[in-house]
């Protein structure tokens, strides 16, 4: 980051290299895999950090500032739209199972259990088992005490456990 | 679930990730405990854990955008100043010091008076050594005359050798002459 500051553009184009798919993976699974919309995000992102980067406190963890930037703008977005949406059906807390069973088949059931989550425990979700980030870090990203963070995680991983039982037994009984 | 600390929530993570559940040893089988009350319950967890890794990477999402690191590269560079001025502006106050103490000594010499100067030339003199020498040999003439006692016998006048020769008159004068002179 200091690198950036100076303006060595081979220093940016290092950052964007490493932070650069993460990030857009980040971006798409938490706005609704709409990816043009992610993109744009990421594109923003970027922008911050080469217009902010005098801001960036270089005693902190590059990864943890980023992710933090990127979970405001996603809570931003999650603002703008009350209900979420999965490519124009909207699915709120998919509670109803049969609606919820049609989205699995037309979907992906893990993708619609994402969809299920609310944005904080998304956010939590995803840093944690696909960006593989430390429990401190998310802390630090959501705000959180770590102690809240690992017991959302246990809840998510219990509630997933459970969903994915319960998808796996409809889907038996729906294939006789 | 019982309230605990969740201190050892990340080795519970750990270990739903890496063994199934026969294959805990009894350490790990009490931790297990503090976060699920069965077997079936950890084993549910665990392949949902697995089936969601899976998941991650059949679903890959990936960047293709070299256009946007193009797009973003461009920003990058407008936002610089259009010259790096870091490393010049160092040199330029270097610059600016050297001309300040350059100043400043022209101006402190100009304000004294001026000392004429006395020019001193350094001149290289080699030195000449004559070595003298006393001649070896002294040449000195000198008559050393001495006294001899005349011995004058009246009697016992011894006889004349034959072969003596006598001296003349003129010698004679000529011998008186020198023994006068000869008397320092």
């Amino acid at each position: 980051m200091q690198e950036i500051r100076q303006g060595r553009e081979a220093a940016f184009t290092e950052l964007y290299a490493r932070y650069s798919t993460s990030l857009l993976r980040y971006f798409t699974r938490m706005l609704w895999n709409n990816r043009a919309l992610a993109e744009d995000m990421f594109h923003d992102l970027f922008l911050k950090i080469i217009h902010n980067s005098q801001q960036f406190d270089t005693n902190r963890k590059f990864s943890t500032w980023v992710y933090s930037v990127a979970h405001n703008m996603c809570k931003n977005e999650y603002r703008k739209r009350q209900n979420q949406r999965l490519d124009g059906i909207e699915v709120k807390q998919a509670h109803d199972l049969d609606r919820a069973l049609d989205l699995l088949f037309a979907y992906d059931k893990l993708t619609v259990l994402l969809e299920t989550l609310e944005e904080t425990d998304k956010t939590i979700f995803l840093l944690r088992y696909e960006e593989e980030l430390s429990i401190s870090q998310i802390s630090q990203v959501v705000f959180m005490p770590e102690g809240t963070v690992k017991s959302r995680l246990f809840y998510l991983r219990k509630h997933l456990a459970m969903e994915l039982n319960e998808y796996k037994v409809v889907l038996k009984e729906k294939t006789r | 679930m019982n309230t605990h600390e969740w201190k050892e929530y990340e080795d519970f993570e750990k270990l739903l990730t890496e063994k199934s559940y026969s294959e805990l040893t009894m350490h790990e089988l009490r931790l297990v405990s503090q976060f699920v009350s069965s077997q079936q319950e950890y084993e549910n967890m665990r392949l949902s854990g697995l089936e969601m890794k899976k998941w991650f990477r059949d679903n890959p999402i990936t960047n293709k955008g070299d256009e946007s690191l193009l797009k973003l590269k461009q920003a990058f560079r407008q936002q610089q100043p259009a010259v790096n001025y870091s490393l010049p502006k160092v040199w330029i106050g270097y610059a600016m010091v050297a001309l300040l103490f350059g100043f400043g000594g022209w101006w402190l010499g100009k304000s004294e008076p001026a000392v004429p100067l006395t020019r001193v030339e350094k001149i290289l003199m080699h030195d000449t050594v004559y070595l003298t020498s006393k001649p070896d040999t002294i040449f000195r003439e000198r008559i050393i005359y001495k006294d001899r006692p005349i011995v004058l016998s009246t009697g016992n006048r011894q006889p004349e050798a034959p072969n003596t020769k006598g001296v003349s008159m003129k010698e004679k004068e000529e011998l008186d002459k020198l023994l006068v002179s000869g008397s320092d």
